[in-house]
């Protein structure tokens, strides 16, 4: 084979931008799964036939999935057998042509948009609160929200993520909070920043919105939402673990 | 005897024991079923005599075993470490034949460039037996006891050891009659080390895993053939193509 230069493109490679791709991740506690949800592909010219593959790669793991071909691609989840469980999450969404296996289109380390965690709209920031522990921002123009923590009792937000405690009491009151913030006004779930919050609604069986002018519908939406949240990640269990963890420790 | 798993216990016991370990010493006996020191992980049978030519014979017995009725992932989880050191110990006879580092008989997770897991004989065994089947054999022909250069190359390089049309390839390229050929696992020396026109280690598995890597840019490698990967690799890999070819 000829030697390819990295700056000819021989191949006529074409490079997809990271911002026509929207991948959902759904990491609960019994399956892995992913859905490539959008890939625009308006101009951009390529032939209806060609294969949609995606290469998942997730800490030292690395898993191949064939999704179809690009007129119709699998958009539901599709799960995964082997990658780890442990790792940053990366993708590489790849057109191939099916006959040489020759890639007509690529995109490169695309991470995962609107994921099955709260990642990618709750924010933790370390802040000057005096005596107060946390507090919450929510920024309307971002999509998310941030909760900014005490510096003086964690001085990361890694430290802050690793106390179960923590976490697991104040998490599920930020995500109340945000989505009694968003049940007040229900429209804000169409606009495109509030993307990744309905992407992860959806993931969580939540396919309703809430009445504009029903307070009560609004409450119990919230609630939802918010025990949604705390079964997807076992929030009481975890709680509970991390006590008997600690009894044991303070008995040996 | 069904499969165990050493306890927090045992695995303190076991840790202080192969720290001090003489040459042919076997394991304290009482690691094997003490309560205190291992626990049933699964309600699995095996047979604690058999002898095993390498580790690719051993992958594929404990794979054949676990993965009747469970999820081969379960066992790679880092809770159930204590059933691959069991493992070993039950079988040091065969793993423990020569002194080698302590990571080959007890998994370590921590190393100074990341996760040592890879190297141990037991569970990398199981998963390059699960991950890549009778291909797995190039990287597992080593006897029991032994690591080996073409393992450590294989298993080390994380971003293709679980690319399956790599390992496919490699199988075919530098294993013949179940051996690997002679220079497969040289390693290309640094640029001040090498002499003029000095190729040695050129077409083996390390370049292997660069020009697949290479490859990835321009094909979907991962479906492709061993046949197709060679008709595109380039020059140097030439010689064990053909031998190869000639098998």
């Amino acid at each position: 084979m000829p030697r390819l230069s990295a700056l000819s493109n021989p191949t006529g490679l074409i490079d997809i931008e990271k911002s026509r791709i929207t991948i959902i991740l759904d990491e609960s506690a019994k399956r892995l799964a992913f859905s490539l949800a959008r890939l625009d592909l308006s101009g951009i010219e390529v032939h209806p036939a060609v294969s949609v593959v995606v290469i998942v790669k997730r800490g030292n793991s690395e898993e191949r999935v064939y999704l179809g071909e690009v007129s119709d691609w699998n958009k539901g989840f599709v799960v995964l057998s082997e990658i780890a469980d442990e790792g940053t999450w990366l993708f590489r969404v790849l057109l191939v042509q099916a006959a040489d296996s020759l890639l007509v289109a690529a995109a490169e380390n695309i991470r995962p948009d609107g994921q099955g965690d709260t990642t990618s709209f709750i924010a933790l920031e370390p802040a000057e609160l005096g005596q107060r522990p946390w507090e919450i921002q929510i920024l309307e123009s971002d999509g998310r929200a941030i909760l900014r923590f005490n510096k003086d009792i964690y001085h990361s937000s890694v430290e802050a993520e690793a106390d179960k405690f923590f976490t697991g009491l104040i998490l599920p009151e930020v995500v109340r909070r945000l989505a009694e913030w968003l049940a007040r006004d229900p429209a804000k779930l169409s606009e495109s920043t509030w993307e990744d919050f309905k992407a992860w609604l959806l993931l969580h069986g939540i396919t309703d919105e809430p009445s504009e002018d029903n307070e009560e519908e609004q409450a119990d939406w919230s609630t939802r939402v918010t025990a949604a949240f705390c079964n997807r990640f076992k929030i009481a269990t975890q709680l509970l673990e991390a006590r008997k963890k600690e009894e044991k420790d303070e008995d040996s | 005897m069904k499969i165990h798993k050493l306890t927090d216990a045992g695995k303190k016991i076991y840790r202080e024991w192969l720290d001090r370990r003489t040459p042919s010493e076997l394991p304290p006996k009482e690691l094997l079923d003490e309560p205190s020191n291992a626990s049933v992980a699964v309600d699995v049978e095996i047979d604690l005599t058999k002898i095993f030519k390498n580790r690719f014979e051993f992958g594929k017995y404990v794979h054949d075993l676990l993965c009747e009725n469970f999820d081969a992932k379960l066992f790679l989880a880092q809770k159930n470490d204590g059933i691959w050191e069991w493992l070993t110990i039950a079988y040091f006879s065969q793993f423990g034949k020569k002194m080698s580092k302590y990571w080959h008989y007890r998994i370590e997770r921590k190393g100074h460039s990341g996760s040592l897991a890879y190297r141990h004989l037991a569970r990398t065994s199981f998963e390059m037996y699960w991950r890549h089947g009778p291909e797995a054999l190039v990287m597992l022909s080593a006897e029991m006891p032994t690591w080996g250069d073409l393992s450590e190359q294989l298993t080390s390089r994380q971003n293709v050891v679980y690319h399956r049309a790599y390992i496919q390839t490699a199988n075919a390229m530098y294993m013949k009659g179940g051996e690997p050929l002679t220079g497969a696992a040289s390693r290309v020396k640094p640029i001040k080390k090498r002499k003029r026109g000095d190729t040695s280690g050129k077409g083996g598995v390390g370049r292997l895993a660069l020009a697949v890597r290479r490859l990835s840019r321009t094909y979907d490698t991962h479906i492709l053939q061993p046949s197709q990967m060679m008709e595109l690799l380039p020059r140097e890999f030439a010689n064990f193509i053909a031998k190869a070819s000639a098998k």
